[in-house]
């Protein structure tokens, strides 16, 4: 059984002015345990891709199984809560929350207790290797590196094994980057997250297990 | 290229751009189309102020009110007691009655403004007496040889004497009666059927003395006075020829005249000569009458003295002379008021005189007049000539009785007024023009020209400052009713003007610091790219100018085509809102002129609002332009990144922590709705207490209220000497708490009536000299006394155990033959008579056969000049509520002077003056079906709740706007605070936070925020007014404002979260 997979997605949207076939008869697995890179030039249709993995929408045509379980079966807003995480280029934190705050938002959804919660964003935010210092700082105040690993404990706050990134790194000088994807390295092989990382710089790719490559919303390879 | 860019990126950001563009139309529109209206209103009103004139009569209600030319001291004791009127506000010129008396050549007074109409002095001769057969009290007990006198009024016994044989109380005898039992007549009988019969069987007599009856000889015994009534041969004085007229207003000589000798004494010698002095009379004939009186009352010159010739100097010097000459001086007289305003001069005013030619006097203008029509015709007189006029001087007790000054005076004619009825023979002149004055005379003190909406305020200031007894009547032309719709309309439209002007401020604040203030992305770039400021700034503001200048042009152009529409609309609705219903009102006297309303509308209001809201605009944009550059991100760093003052926080739960979290840190965003929200709902709550202090102030006046009203004259301005039937029927309208009627019967005491001749001039005396006579009211409150029922009831000194009550006490109905009379008396007839409280004295009344005593329970200080007694009403009749016998509530006289009544609650007015309506009782100025005019005294009643209704109306009005326009505001507030913040909501929408978490995270901020600024406006301005209906105010603002948060918060969670969070920033 695969953590994640698309079978035959079609993802068609219409702008102003055409329809545009985003995504082409996709198909893809992905496991437990693994680092994937969905790669492919601007407009290739990977962020598309991720957006339906991450429950932000249903592919106009085929599946996105999560556990063998597909998301047009779910219902999408407890399926973003429960079964992913997403991590985005430009971090989307809370700008009026603290770094503890943020963490603590997802796991408050799920029900816990802001006391509760705190804890646990503490222990977060010490595993993707930020000092205690930050956890009552806006995210405003920092770097771009650190709003990324908050970005990271927030979604490992969620408690759900596959974890979405959308150019993690983007935003983010070379040590800071390969900080980040070392981080999101070892949560796949040692924490056994499946990790999907959409990014469209090749050497980042190449040190992730698997390769998905995208050219005009097709699997090229 | 700088200018098509910034157009270009502002109108693509389309839901902004069409939301700001129809926001700013609206109230570019609104503010034009309250402005407008504004003006219109203000303009037709000063165009009113220019076409109404309002004045205040004052008047003294004396005995003989409304006569012009009587001298009654209390009025002219009364004229010296005026306070200051001409410093009461609203009194724009106060000017006391001023006229004085002159002649002109070739000038002859016609119709019924002469003086002396009935005076002559006149030589006769030819005399013979003259006799007639008349119907009444024999002056002698000698009866003819033949007669039937009846000896009892029902004519069923008679005594019959024919030449030497009489019968004596023989009955009368109907044969054409079943009851007459004709077996048993008597032996001597008159029998009345088509003939009248006498029958003596013991005679065997039985004569048709019919002829008794043909010839006049049947007499009627009244036994108790002992008179005998029938016809007989009365001398009827004298028939002779008028030889000479020395004057009398219909000049003629050589006519007939018959001659009553009155109390003269006049007795001509056959063929004398005579100059007689008198007045005539109506005889009942063809025949012109006179009645020899004397020169004045006690005058020792005989009105009669017999002459030789025509040349005899007692025609041409002498007391006969002189009276004649005063006669012809005073029946010509041509009367001269002075005044600075003739134009408000109270005909003037009402319409019953009007320029036919010329203008008017300027105040303080020397040598030129206005005169009447019939002095213009009777002289030939044209604008532009000259009036000359021997002005003359009267006595202080008889403003005609003239007497030369000396001094002439020639006046240029500078306006010809209509002739009108009782205004025949006038010249009008500025005040500050010499010339003698006379006393005063009548009853008209003065009148005031007052501003037109300070009037109503006026008179009531004026009230205070006039003794008892004068009475001050406005007439403003019907300013107050029409004025009354178009301040409402001005009242609204301010209200609107003001509510835009606010809405602008607001809307452009948000406009500018959205288009302007939040484009610190685009400053970023061109600053990067090394843009000038100044271009910058026309970036920014090109843009924003060219989507006010559309949404402001558009707005002017349909306010200004738009206008016409609106204020006929708003006319009607005003009209329907505001009518004021003066029916009945003695605010309502007079003659009400039609409004003149303007029919250009300026197109300036729709200009000023444009020019208004696009300069509000663009200063606002030129502010944030400056915001936009100091804040842009460059230029920022992380400087400006705050350090948070408190540590994480653990408090609350779900989308309330959030909520609570977020308006916590949000800065001045966190601001902006909190001021908002107290700024708005204080201004709301400060209307709401404002309107609830009108309506509570409205339902004060209504409970505290009492109003009065009474039966008048035609003109709704005299309330006494009426004739009413049947003023109880009022009555049954069943709103009235009372009703007070009076019956007035002339008294006197013992020994006061002189002898008057046995004739019909002396019956005519009589009849005068008791009408001269003080009254006996009898009455059942004493506000409807003649002397009370025009101002207020004075102090009464009560007998002990006795009050007003007595007056309106039903047991004197029954108990009227126990004497003495209980009556309230004045102190100064009192004092006259030697009598103090609870003293007798026998009374004399002309509805009574002698004297009936009467007992002093109550004493009071007159304000007029008679000695009324005031009487329980219930000695003549029974107010309805106390007796079930119709009949019983109307006097022997059959009818009522004087009535009032009140009105058992303010409340029922309306609905009483509908019943009124419906009954067809008159309102002055216009008659109804039943000929009965009443009058109720609503005027500041009226006036006050009308201004009332007015501001509540408006209230009702703006409220609705207002609310709604909150909603907008919430809408558009919140829209604005979460809309820059659709990334969190993509966020937690992405996290998988439900949508109700999601919207309530958001919403419950603003309903947070919106409450800490209402509650604490609220809380200050509830203690404020004290009026907890600022919460209503507050509540209902508080629901508007978050119904379009909610809306917008709606709105702003339909967003495409997969667009927005994998987008770049």
């Amino acid at each position: 059984m695969h953590a994640l997979s698309i079978q035959h997605v079609n993802y068609t949207y219409q702008t102003q002015y055409q329809k545009v076939e985003a995504l082409r008869d996709i198909s893809a697995d992905f496991d437990a345990g693994k680092v994937y890179a969905i790669v492919g030039k601007s407009g290739s249709g990977k962020t598309t891709l991720l957006s339906l993995m991450a429950g932000l929408d249903l592919p106009t045509q085929g599946e996105v199984l999560c556990h063998d379980v597909a998301t047009s079966q779910m219902q999408l807003e407890t399926y973003r809560r429960e079964k992913v995480a997403v991590i985005y280029q430009n971090f989307r934190l809370f700008p009026l929350l603290t770094v503890a705050e943020n963490v603590m938002y997802p796991m408050e959804l799920r029900g816990m207790s802001p006391k509760e919660a705190l804890e646990k964003a503490k222990a977060l935010i010490e595993r993707v290797g930020l000092p205690a210092t930050v956890l009552d700082r806006y995210p405003t105040m920092l770097s771009g590196g650190e709003q990324q690993r908050v970005a990271i404990a927030r979604a490992l706050g969620m408690e759900t094994k596959i974890m979405l990134a959308d150019e993690p790194t983007g935003n983010l000088d070379t040590a800071n980057g390969e900080n980040i994807f070392s981080i999101l390295q070892s949560l796949a092989h040692e924490d056994g997250y499946c990790v999907i990382i959409v990014t469209h710089d090749r050497t980042l790719a190449q040190k992730a297990d698997d390769v998905l490559e995208l050219r005009d919303g097709q699997v090229v390879g | 290229m700088i200018i098509r860019n910034g157009i270009l990126s502002t109108v693509r950001s389309k839901g902004k751009t069409v939301l700001f563009t129809l926001l700013i139309f609206v109230l570019t529109l609104s503010l034009g189309l309250g402005l407008g209206l504004w003006s219109y209103c203000s303009l037709t009103l000063q165009s009113m102020e220019e076409t109404y004139t309002s004045i205040a009569v004052v008047e003294y209600m004396g005995d003989q009110y409304p006569e012009e030319y009587v001298a009654d001291e209390a009025a002219r004791e009364a004229l010296n007691q005026l306070g200051d009127i001409a410093q009461v506000p609203g009194v724009e010129l106060w000017e006391t009655t001023s006229w004085g008396m002159a002649l002109t050549d070739g000038y002859q007074r016609r119709g019924s403004t002469v003086p002396y109409e009935n005076q002559l002095v006149v030589a006769v001769f030819n005399l013979v007496a003259k006799q007639e057969q008349v119907w009444g009290v024999l002056p002698s007990n000698d009866l003819p040889d033949n007669y039937l006198l009846f000896l009892n009024a029902n004519n069923s016994a008679a005594t019959v004497k024919l030449g030497s044989e009489i019968w004596e109380n023989i009955p009368f005898v109907d044969l054409s009666t079943e009851t007459v039992d004709t077996e048993n007549l008597p032996d001597v009988y008159c029998t009345m059927g088509t003939r009248i019969t006498l029958v003596d069987e013991t005679q065997g007599v039985n004569k048709d003395i019919s002829f008794l009856f043909e010839q006049g000889n049947y007499f009627s015994y009244n036994a108790e006075t002992e008179e005998l009534s029938g016809l007989y041969m009365a001398d009827m004085g004298y028939i002779g020829i008028i030889g000479e007229n020395l004057y009398s207003y219909e000049g003629k000589s050589g006519v007939a005249i018959q001659i009553d000798p009155g109390d003269s004494g006049f007795v001509p010698e056959k063929d004398g000569r005579y100059l007689l002095h008198g007045e005539i009379f109506d005889s009942g004939s063809s025949n012109r009458a006179m009645v020899v009186t004397d020169f004045y009352e006690g005058c020792e010159a005989s009105p009669w003295v017999a002459f030789d010739s025509y040349d005899d100097p007692v025609l041409h010097e002498g007391i006969f002379a002189e009276y004649a000459e005063k006669y012809e001086l005073g029946n010509n007289y041509i009367r001269v008021d002075a005044s600075d305003d003739i134009g408000a001069l109270e005909p003037f005013q009402q319409g019953m005189l009007y320029l036919l030619d010329g203008r008017f006097p300027a105040a303080g203008e020397q040598g030129v007049c206005v005169i009447s029509n019939d002095i213009a015709e009777e002289l030939d007189l044209k604008v532009g000539d000259s009036l000359p006029l021997s002005m003359m001087q009267s006595t202080p007790q008889d403003p005609f009785a003239l007497e030369e000054t000396g001094e002439a005076q020639t006046w240029t004619v500078v306006g010809i007024a209509n002739q009108a009825e009782a205004y025949e023979g006038r010249v009008w002149v500025s005040r500050g023009q010499e010339f003698p004055r006379t006393s005063f005379f009548g009853y008209q003190l003065g009148r005031a020209v007052l501003d037109n909406d300070l009037a109503v305020e006026a008179v009531e200031q004026m009230e205070a400052l006039v003794p008892d007894g004068v009475r001050i009547t406005l007439f403003d032309q019907g300013y107050s009713a029409a004025a009354q719709p178009l301040q409402a309309m001005e009242s609204t439209a301010q209200g609107v003007t003001f509510a835009s002007l606010i809405g602008v401020v607001a809307v452009l604040f948000l406009f500018a610091f959205l288009f302007v203030g939040r484009q610190q992305q685009a400053v970023d770039v061109m600053t990067s790219l090394g843009t000038p400021k100044g271009k910058i700034r026309l970036w920014l503001l090109s843009g924003a100018t060219l989507v006010c200048g559309v949404a402001v042009l558009a707005g002017m152009v349909i306010s200004a085509t738009s206008m016409q529409l609106l204020v006929q609309l708003v006319l009607k609705a005003a009209a329907a809102f505001y009518a004021a219903d003066q029916r009945y009102s003695n605010g309502a006297l007079g003659i009400t002129k039609d409004v003149e309303m303007v029919h250009q509308l300026p197109l300036w209001p729709s200009l000023v609002a444009g020019v208004v809201v696009f300069g509000v605009a663009l200063v606002l944009c030129v502010a944030f332009v400056g915001q936009a550059q100091r804040k842009n991100t460059l230029r920022r760093g992380k400087t400006r990144v705050r350090v948070p003052k408190s540590t994480t926080s653990v408090a609350g739960k779900g989308a309330l922590r959030f909520a609570y979290l977020s308006a916590r840190r949000g800065g001045w965003r966190s601001l902006v709705v909190p001021v908002v929200s107290l700024v708005l709902s204080a201004f709301l709550g400060f209307l709401m207490a404002t309107a609830q202090g009108w309506a509570d102030q409205r339902a004060t006046l209504y409970e505290n209220t009492t109003i009065t009203g009474q039966f008048t004259s035609t003109n709704g301005r005299q309330y006494t000497g009426l004739v009413l039937a049947n003023p109880w029927k009022i009555w049954n309208s069943g709103m009235l708490s009372s009703i007070e009627v009076n019956v007035t019967y002339h008294y006197w005491l013992e020994g006061e009536m002189p002898q008057f001749a046995n004739n019909d001039y002396g019956a005519d005396r009589k009849e005068a000299w008791i009408k001269d006579q003080s009254s006996m009211v009898f009455l059942n409150g004493l506000q409807v006394a003649p002397e009370f029922i025009y101002g207020e009831i004075p102090s009464v000194t009560w007998l002990e155990g006795w009050d007003e009550s007595f007056l309106a006490n039903p047991s004197y109905h029954e108990n009227w033959s126990q004497t003495p009379w209980p009556c309230v008396a004045s102190e100064r007839w009192m004092k006259e008579q030697n009598l103090s409280l609870g003293d007798e004295i026998p009374v004399n009344c002309e509805m009574l056969n002698g004297a009936v005593p009467v007992k002093i329970v109550g004493s009071f200080n007159p304000a007029g000049g008679e000695d009324n007694l005031y009487l329980p009403l219930s000695y003549w009749c029974l107010p309805p509520w106390d007796t079930e016998d119709q009949r019983e509530s109307i006097p022997p006289s059959g009818s009522f002077p004087s009535a009032c009544f009140t009105l058992d609650s303010a409340y029922h007015l309306e609905a009483f003056r509908e019943y009124l309506a419906q009954e067809g009782y008159n309102q002055p100025g216009s008659n109804g079906s039943n000929r009965v005019t009443v009058v109720l005294n609503d005027h500041i009643f009226n006036q006050t709740v009308q201004a009332l209704n007015r501001y509540i109306t408006l209230g009702q009005i703006l409220f609705p706007v207002l609310f709604i326009l909150m909603g907008v505001l919430g809408f558009v507030v919140s829209w604005l605070m979460v809309n820059g913040r659709r990334m969190e909501f993509a966020i937690m929408r992405g996290m998988g936070a439900p949508k109700k978490l999601v919207f309530g995270s958001f919403f419950l901020e603003q309903v947070g925020l919106c409450l800490m600024g209402s509650l604490i406006s609220g809380l200050v301005v509830s203690v404020w007014s004290g009026q907890p209906m600022v919460w209503l105010a507050i509540a209902v603002f508080v629901l508007c404002y978050l119904a379009g948060c909610a809306l917008a918060v709606r709105t702003v969670g339909k967003t495409n979260i997969f667009a927005l969070l994998t987008q770049g920033d």
